[in-house]
């Protein structure tokens, strides 16, 4: 099949029945392209046209067209393995419980997370909230900061939403119980962070997150109409084609505690999974953040975009540079305060040279972007591990008093950071790409919402800006909720859809050999880490054509090597497992970063290109990822489940 | 050539610090931290250092003395920031000061 790129507006064009499905690269299940420069590609209209063209509920014979007036549906489940919800969410992080509270008031909804509730990336995220509250503050303002840091790459109409809508969604936050920091005078407290131009982060301490989601958890788990499913592993969105469209019907899961599937059929679904920073084997995300969500959309014919825009933060601490190693992996990284550098910390290579100055006049003070480039450099040059922080320069009694807890987590390894450096390493942090999303957070497929770090509203373009993330979550999981009210009413279910796809089917002893298994197992930890390798030396924070399509081949026979093996070993289309899922989801993720970057030739914001060094007008535009063709896709990049051929028959 | 490599990384990050300059000096305009010293590396890191046994008796005695203050703020004891005014805040000097957000050196939020 030949590639063909329409001229046109690029929603204009998929929705005009012409699916691009390229075949561009031998091995990539995905195409990716750049949306057509001459045509600003506008992220709300296309889409919401997509969401306005009706939805047929006939997807199986006998049942009748949508009717005005359907009824929310009670939870009532059929069997135990299948359950019926008006909204189902997946993921429980602030954008998944603050749309959860809103729709509870329209409907039935079930709250899918796969691990404990609080387990997100929300709950580690402990600076602050950002908003216009300040009088001397204003939305233009809070615009103009979020399109520098963004490298003018942001949605305009996005950010200007966004930084409008943003104080309402922080006052209700306060009505729902969660509590900030406050000055004398009764007003909050609004701090500053760099690259914000006015005071206006809202905090909780430094535990900001944390206490949202304590807040919005507490009010969820006292909704008589949100049932939250803990341990639910979220394998594959469930689908169906309704000519043109693709209609999201809601997710099979996998119950990691019985080990067994469960099906939510849903006529609303709202996508909150968060981020993918385990492609990276350095991430401050917990181990959670697998990229579930990324990927199921992507399986779901859902367009994903700018996955090449992946924050780091420069200076984590590196574990392997300490004298007594951590007895077992950190799960998510020790992030070194940029005050180390201001307070006068010098970067050394492990050869003892200062690096710094070579990169910028500013040395050690240049901004994060660039001494995070900077470390990346070295070490892919010197073929290295870490580079060293040194402030044992300093008096003793200062660094005790400003960094004690660099100090005493050091010292538990054996490091004195008052008499030896300490060793750092970039850490991956944030994705501002994900699922496209309109501005009422909805995708292009009808029935799927997306709202938080999953998805990629426009709001934070090449770079996001401090605090907005939280901030940007709350919006989105907001706006979702009319236009999933409405579809909800317009939708009606059958009871016997839920036969319609085939169901995964649980990896077992008895179904493959306990051996077999734990070969299975071995293997797939293996292929993690040598999977985080690649991504980190070959797509890193400093790129190049070569390094990427290395990147590309080295991923595919890895793939390939590990699917080979699973599938040789008795593994089938539909078997499932955690750790396997969670592995075709990193392949899905990576190739997705792996795509994107090769499709932007310029540097912009986090994406920096050797042979594409300057920013280029004419590209900045954002990188659009079409679904795959399913005769070419691997096991990562396909749904697991079929549309079962018993389906058309009446029941 | 490594020279060559290293001018095309110069050349995008000066265009790209000039992009990042704008905001980073306005908020540092506030009092700029005084240029690092360029102090020749340490000898003694290649050597292997002993972790200071008092370090370890600082860092403890830093933490009982910070319980203590906590203690001292008075029937329900929240702290109050003198410079700020913020009441239950972050103690210690302020966590932004450096553009992230920072707690006794971790950093948390950038």
């Amino acid at each position: 099949m030949a590639a063909h790129v329409s001229t046109g507006n690029i929603h204009n064009f998929y929705l005009a029945g012409q699916v691009y499905r390229g075949q561009a690269f031998s091995w990539s299940s995905a195409s990716t392209f750049m949306a057509n420069p001459f045509k600003e590609p506008s992220w709300s209209s296309g889409v919401f046209k997509a969401l306005k063209a009706e939805r047929c509920g006939c997807y199986s014979r006998g049942i009748s067209p949508i009717s005005e007036t359907s009824k929310p549906i009670r939870a009532v489940s059929v069997s135990s393995s299948t359950k019926y919800y008006d909204f189902t969410v997946i993921g429980s992080g602030v954008a998944g419980l603050r749309y959860a509270l809103e729709v509870a008031k329209q409907g039935t909804v079930a709250v899918i997370t796969k691990d404990e509730p609080h387990e997100s990336n929300t709950n580690y995220a402990q600076g602050g909230v950002s908003a216009v509250l300040c009088p001397l503050d204003s939305v233009e303002s809070h615009m103009r900061d979020t399109m520098v840091a963004g490298a003018h790459l942001c949605d305009e109409e996005t950010v200007r939403v966004v930084c409008t809508e943003g104080p309402e969604r922080i006052r209700e936050l306060i009505a729902m119980g969660a509590s900030f920091d406050h000055g004398e005078d009764g007003n909050l407290h609004l701090a500053r962070e760099g690259g914000h131009s006015h005071c206006r982060i809202v905090h909780a301490a430094d535990m900001t997150g944390r206490e949202i989601e304590r807040a919005l958890l507490e009010a969820v788990l006292n909704d008589p109409n949100i049932s939250v499913f803990k341990h639910h592993f979220a394998i594959d969105l469930l689908t169906s084609q309704d000519g043109l469209n693709t209609v999201c019907h809601g997710v099979d899961t996998l119950n990691i505690k019985t080990n067994e599937v469960v099906r939510f059929i849903s006529k609303v679904t709202l996508l909150a999974s968060g981020g993918a920073g385990h492609i990276y084997p350095s991430t401050t995300n917990p181990l959670v953040a697998t990229g579930d969500g990324m990927a199921m959309a992507h399986r779901a014919q859902a367009v994903i975009s700018n996955m090449e825009f992946v924050q780091f933060h420069p200076t984590a601490l590196a574990d392997e540079g300490l004298p007594i190693k951590l007895q077992t992996a950190r799960e998510n990284a020790f992030l070194i305060t940029e005050a180390v550098r201001g307070d006068g910390g010098i970067l050394y290579n492990l050869g003892m040279e200062r690096f710094m100055p070579l990169y910028d006049e500013r040395a050690e003070l240049a901004p994060r972007d660039v001494v995070a480039r900077s470390i990346d450099d070295q070490l892919k040059k010197r073929n290295e591990k870490y580079v060293l922080l040194d402030i044992s320069h300093k008096p003793r009694e200062k660094i005790l008093a400003h960094f004690p807890n660099i100090a005493s987590e050091c010292l538990k390894h054996g490091l004195d950071i008052t008499r030896q450096p300490i060793p750092v390493v970039p850490a991956a942090h944030y994705m501002c790409g994900g699922v496209r999303a309109g501005l009422q957070g909805e995708t292009n497929v009808l029935g799927l919402f997306v709202a938080g770090e999953v998805a990629c509203t426009g709001l934070h373009g090449a770079n996001r800006l401090a605090s907005n993330s939280l901030l940007e979550a709350l919006v989105f999981a907001r706006r979702a909720v009319q236009p999933s009210t409405e579809l909800m009413k317009r939708t009606r279910l059958d009871v016997c859809a839920s036969e319609k796809w085939t169901r995964p089917v649980v990896a077992t002893a008895r179904l493959l050999g306990d051996e077999v298994i734990a070969k299975i197992i071995a293997l797939t930890k293996e292929v993690r880490r040598e999977l985080q390798e690649v991504m980190w030396k070959y797509v890193g924070i400093v790129r190049s054509t070569i390094r990427l399509t290395t990147a590309e081949r080295k991923i595919a026979e890895l793939e390939a090597k590990w699917e080979t093996f699973l599938f040789e070993h008795g593994w089938e289309q539909t078997v499932v497992a955690l750790e396997a899922c969670e592995m075709r989801n990193l392949f899905c993720c990576a190739k997705l970063v792996v795509s994107s970057a090769l499709a932007r030739h310029e540097s912009r914001g986090l994406h920096y290109m050797t042979d594409f060094p300057f920013v280029e007008e004419s590209k900045r535009i954002p990188t659009i990822i079409l679904p795959s063709s399913p005769t070419t896709a691997s096991w990562s990049s396909r749904r697991l489940q079929n549309i079962s051929s018993s389906s058309l028959i009446d029941c | 050539m490594a020279t060559n490599s290293i001018v095309r990384l110069i050349a995008p990050s000066r265009s790209a610090s000039s992009r990042f300059l704008e905001p980073v000096s306005r908020f540092l305009s506030s009092g700029t931290p005084p240029p690092p010293q360029a102090p020749s590396p340490n000898q003694d890191l290649n050597r292997n250092v002993k972790p200071d046994q008092n370090l370890q008796q600082n860092l403890q005695m830093q933490k009982e003395e910070e319980e203590e203050e906590e203690g001292e703020g008075g029937g329900g004891g929240e702290f109050v920031n003198e410079d700020t005014g913020e009441i239950g805040g972050p103690r210690g000097p302020e966590p932004t000061r450096y553009g992230d957000w920072e707690q006794r050196g971790r950093c948390s939020d950038f």
